[in-house]
């Protein structure tokens, strides 16, 4: 009798979650979200198939999704992985397991479903040819470089150029890509300072300048302003300025014009930048979607560039990193406003 | 066979390449390539203007990207086919998405090649050549049994 309690309480112990993770685990729950239990699970090891629910397995590593009719917890969709613990990889894979699974839909969040199969292959498509278009010409104008082709200095110069300029564009995009998945997974580090919002955009105009006049494109300047510093990482400030000032290029014709204001409201402790350009617009009903990751304005989704991925990592770093705002405002055929709010210095400082 | 063989002592007229790529830099290096060996060269930004330029210029042949903006390369092939002078104009498409044309698709709309991007200018040049060259080889075949059966 003894002997037997004894045992079951051992195993009990064994597999007993720590308290610290139930904690975590229930308020998790409770709200419905994703929990990662690998860091747990170190602790907790099925040493042998005797102890392990899973016969035949060495559990180390376990990942519980709550599934979700309307309103109410249902049951509990599970993962388990014998290695030591999850990878990024391993979740992205496991999301779509659980979607596929769900018979009839069952949404973690509203406005999270996963894509239909046409959806995510035009994704990728859409994802390889912004890869591989930058590539393409380093590519070509390599072999012409090789075989020949380019008669004089001046032409073998324009080739070397092009080359340049397109490993340059490549890397952009390779970062944009890296970026968006550290912010998602809450890898990066958000490393915030006093920045001066007039001198960043200035570097970033320093960048956009010649792609504006290769489209002969008139950009319009800020006046400097005295105060305008927020608490911010710099880095990813100037992420979101050269991503809304490339996409104002991008989309405004040649021969137009884009304008740069920055703004600070020091009642509301705000700083506002906004780029204004005299593009194509976005039609009303899509307005509300261009922050969305992947999501591309229809009219705009057969264009060379872009990748979907630019105006969600603005969203992402002024909102999820700074707890800033983004806005946008346009009106098809006359132009676009797109920007953002951060708070200012001083009243970040006072608060923490 | 060569050309020469091929026509006799009629002077082949340059061939003209039609290229159509909303990449600038692509049309570029095609252009430059295409020239250098003997071509002339004619080229649209998008597939409406690719169209226009094909019914009007009737190029020997065309290369065009898949993805541009309003028409993709798939739709400029499907109106070419349905206009009367341009059904018959051999097409080599360009794509860097992947899997943009599937085979069914590349035989209905009589698609002569399909290259992916990252693509070889000397590849390109390569194919555009054995196009032509078959289809002059089957003109001639044709243009002879016409002259027998007479």
């Amino acid at each position: 009798m003894d002997t037997n309690n004894e045992r079951r309480r051992e195993q009990r112990l064994r597999y007993h979650w720590p308290v610290w993770f139930a904690e975590d685990f229930n308020e998790a729950l409770s709200q419905g979200q994703m929990v990662d239990i690998s860091s747990a699970a170190a602790a907790f090891t099925c040493r042998t198939d005797e102890y392990c629910p899973y016969v035949g397995q060495h559990l180390t590593a376990r990942f519980s999704i709550p599934r979700f009719r309307p309103g109410e917890a249902f049951d509990m969709a599970n993962f388990t992985r014998s290695g030591r613990i999850f990878r990024v990889d391993d979740v992205n894979q496991f999301s779509r397991r659980v979607a596929v699974q769900f018979a009839e839909p069952l949404p973690f969040k509203p406005g999270e479903q996963a894509d239909s199969e046409s959806e995510t292959q035009e994704r990728l498509a859409a994802v390889s040819h912004e890869l591989k278009t930058p590539l393409a010409s380093i590519s070509a104008y390599s072999e012409m470089l090789v075989d020949g082709e380019a008669d004089d200095e001046q032409t073998r110069k324009e080739f070397y150029s092009v080359i340049q300029s397109q490993a340059k564009r490549l890397n952009r995009l390779i970062e944009d890509i890296l970026n968006t998945s550290r912010i998602e997974s809450g890898l990066i580090k958000v490393e915030k300072g006093p920045v001066s919002l007039t001198i960043l955009i200035e570097e970033q105009l320093q960048m956009i300048r010649s792609y504006a006049e290769e489209k002969n494109i008139e950009i319009i300047g800020q006046k400097p302003i005295v105060f305008d510093q927020v608490y911010a990482d710099k880095d990813m400030i100037s992420q979101v300025i050269v991503n809304l000032l490339s996409n104002a290029v991008k989309y405004t014709p040649c021969g137009g014009s884009i304008k740069i204001e920055t703004e600070v409201d020091e009642i509301a402790g705000l700083a506002r930048v906004s780029v204004t350009d005299t593009g194509v617009g976005i039609p009303e009903d899509e307005v509300e979607h261009v922050f969305d990751k992947f999501y591309r304005v229809g009219a705009n989704k057969k264009q060379a560039e872009g990748t979907g991925l630019g105006l969600n990592l603005v969203k992402q770093i002024v909102e999820k990193a700074h707890n800033g705002r983004v806005f946008v405002t346009s009106e098809a055929g006359v132009g676009s406003t797109f920007g953002f709010e951060l708070p200012l210095a001083t009243a970040e400082a006072v608060k923490t | 066979l060569g050309y020469g063989e091929l026509f006799g002592d009629r002077i082949m007229a340059v061939r003209k390449v039609l290229v159509a790529d909303d990449e600038i830099h692509i049309v570029h290096v095609v252009t430059i390539k295409l020239r250098n060996n003997g071509y002339e060269v004619i080229s649209a930004e998008n597939g409406a203007d690719a169209f226009a330029l094909a019914c009007e210029e009737k190029p020997d042949i065309i290369v065009t990207d898949f993805q541009m903006p309003g028409m993709t390369g798939v739709e400029l092939v499907r109106k070419l086919r349905q206009n009367e002078t341009t059904k018959d104009i051999p097409v080599i498409m360009l794509t860097a998405r992947g899997f943009a044309v599937e085979d069914k698709e590349k035989e209905e709309l009589e698609i002569s090649e399909l290259l992916s991007k990252p693509f070889s200018p000397k590849e390109l040049l390569r194919s555009i050549e054995d196009i032509l060259y078959q289809r002059a080889v089957r003109a001639k075949y044709e243009e002879r049994s016409v002259k027998s059966e007479v």
